[in-house]
């Protein structure tokens, strides 16, 4: 989908663009947050779009360059959302329950509840690569540019945090299948 | 139980972004971000024109009377610091721009000439100086007639000539005094007979600063180049010779100081008496010699007899260029050398030896101005 998006149509300003462009790529930015445990996900997500838009004049590229600019943004302004909700829990413990309850998962979000456990124990650089790989679709050349790292190494870091994932995954199963066998 | 694999395990993440919620695009988020994106595309443009307009505002705040009058004023400058505008325009421009202690040239023909200072050099006071004081010449008188008082029987020795050159002490300090002055030699060395051999009365004296000898070095004669008045005569007995006197005032004095030297010389030949009085002086350079020669020679007259010599005097004064010296000589007789002052000196009828009265000499050197 995004890459029906023309990057000229965006700089341009054409509103039918930008309507497919919020359209495709706003859920994932939602859902990104989300499973990278943004307080607010639609708040980053519209401070994501309000960012790509102010500098698509100076962006050079493609529409696959453009998802890894924008999940790059959106990375920065989840992190930024993180700490200001850090403080945000500092001040009022009121309000904080009410963060807690907002965010509290449901079914349809949280639909592989053992998955998401195991890519929260992972450390947090392998999770988000796991995520832009995966779940988003980028490929391993937009990862890389998202990550602000090399392809290389980023084919190499996706490896060991895939494996990493099947392992936290194993250990799961290993402690479910004792636990039923002791059970029966 | 299923072992997840790879295959699996990237389906089972796949399948998270089907829970993802889609939600209906905000019209206003929309139209919000086409419009940051459209100023966002052109704003590069914007700051090229930008700088574009406002430069082209700056100068055309300035105007074309503006900037005619910026380059009239240019030019204006540029032609007065060269001096190159006519005269009374610089001159009008020097001087107002004087007033904010701008220098630019003037015109040729207003700028004054300012004679440089000149350096006057300390001159010594000097006494006044004496004007030239001419004493008679002791003529010597030949009177054929008298007789001879004493003939010289006895062959005459042949004279040993003694120059006594009296030199008198160096000035160097330029601060001798008028009495000491080089070239006058008071003790009238190698007088013969009366006053023999003198020459130069009054010698170095002067009135110019500059190549003062002695008293007044460098001052010249009021009667530049007399000559004695009665030179040269030689009155030595015939047969006699070379009688010398030398009266030599010599004066080494500082440079810049003029020396002076008064000789009377006289070399005579066997029979002749030659007197010279000279006045020397070696200045430094540009300073002046002036040489003051009392002369006199004696020649065998082929109308006397061979005994007898007749003498001829010449004083010369010789001045050159500026300032003159007077260079005084007296000259001595060597047969009979009379260290007695000149006012002391003995009449010219004591002297045997110079029946002739021979003063050679006398008042030779004067030198001019």
């Amino acid at each position: 989908m995004a890459d029906r998006v023309s990057v000229r149509a965006l700089k341009r300003g054409e509103a039918s663009e930008w309507s497919k462009f919020v359209g495709d790529i706003g859920p994932k930015i939602v859902g990104y947050a989300h499973r990278m445990g943004s307080r607010d996900p639609d708040e980053v997500m519209g401070a994501t779009l309000e960012a790509v838009a102010r500098r698509i004049g100076e962006f050079e590229g493609g529409a696959g360059d453009l998802r890894s600019f924008v999940f790059s943004i959106a990375h920065a302004r989840i992190v930024d959302d993180l700490r200001r909700n850090t403080r945000r829990s500092e001040v009022s413990i009121e309000n904080t329950l009410d963060l807690l309850e907002a965010d509290e998962p449901n079914e349809e979000t949280f639909s592989d509840p053992d998955l998401l456990a195991a890519l929260e124990r992972l450390p947090e650089e392998q999770h988000r690569m796991l995520e832009l790989r995966y779940v988003v679709g980028l490929s391993t050349r937009e990862t890389a540019k998202a990550i602000g790292k090399s392809e290389v190494a980023t084919r190499v870091a996706l490896s060991r945090a895939f494996a990493k994932l099947k392992d936290l995954l194993s250990e799961e199963l290993r402690a479910e299948s004792s636990e039923a066998e002791v059970a029966s | 139980m299923i072992w997840p694999s790879d295959r699996r395990l990237a389906l089972r993440l796949a399948d998270l972004r089907a829970t993802e919620v889609a939600f209906d695009v905000d019209q206003d988020l929309v139209a919000r971000l086409r419009s940051l994106a459209i100023a966002s595309s052109a704003d590069p443009t914007l700051v090229k024109g930008r700088w574009k307009r406002r430069v082209g505002a700056a100068i055309g705040a300035v105007g074309v009377f503006g900037w005619a009058g910026a380059a009239a004023a240019g030019a204006s400058v540029g032609l007065v610091s060269t001096g190159s505008l006519p005269d009374p325009i610089q001159n009008v421009v020097a001087d107002v721009l004087e007033v904010v202690n701008i220098e630019v040239p003037r015109p040729v023909s207003s700028v004054e000439i300012v004679p440089e200072p000149v350096e006057e050099v300390p001159v010594e006071e000097t006494p006044p100086a004496e004007p030239p004081v001419i004493e008679p010449t002791p003529t010597t008188v030949i009177e054929p007639d008298q007789p001879e008082e004493e003939p010289v029987d006895e062959p005459v020795e042949e004279p040993i000539a003694t120059p006594t050159t009296t030199l008198p002490e160096e000035s160097d300090e330029g601060d001798l005094d008028a009495e000491e002055s080089p070239g006058r030699s008071e003790e009238a060395p190698g007088q013969t007979g009366a006053t023999p051999g003198q020459s130069g009365n009054t010698p170095a004296q002067g009135a110019e600063p500059p190549g003062q000898t002695g008293n007044t070095p460098g001052q010249s004669g009021s009667a530049p180049g007399q000559s004695g008045s009665a030179p040269g005569q030689s009155g030595s007995a015939p047969g006699q010779s070379g009688s010398n006197g030398q009266g030599n005032g010599n004066s080494d004095n500082a440079p810049g100081q003029s020396d002076n030297n008064g000789n009377g010389n006289s070399d005579n030949a066997p029979g002749q008496t030659d007197n010279n009085g000279n006045g020397n002086s070696d200045n430094a350079p540009g300073q002046t010699d002036n040489n003051g020669n009392g002369n006199s020679q004696g020649n065998p007259n082929p109308g006397t007899p061979p005994e007898q010599s007749n003498g001829n005097g010449n004083g010369n004064g010789q001045s050159n260029s500026q300032s003159g010296n007077n260079g005084n000589g007296r000259g001595v007789a060597a047969d009979e050398v009379d260290v007695t002052p000149p006012e002391a000196a003995p009449a010219t009828e004591d002297t045997p030896a110079s029946p002739n009265r021979g003063n050679n000499g006398n008042r030779g050197g004067q030198s001019g101005r």
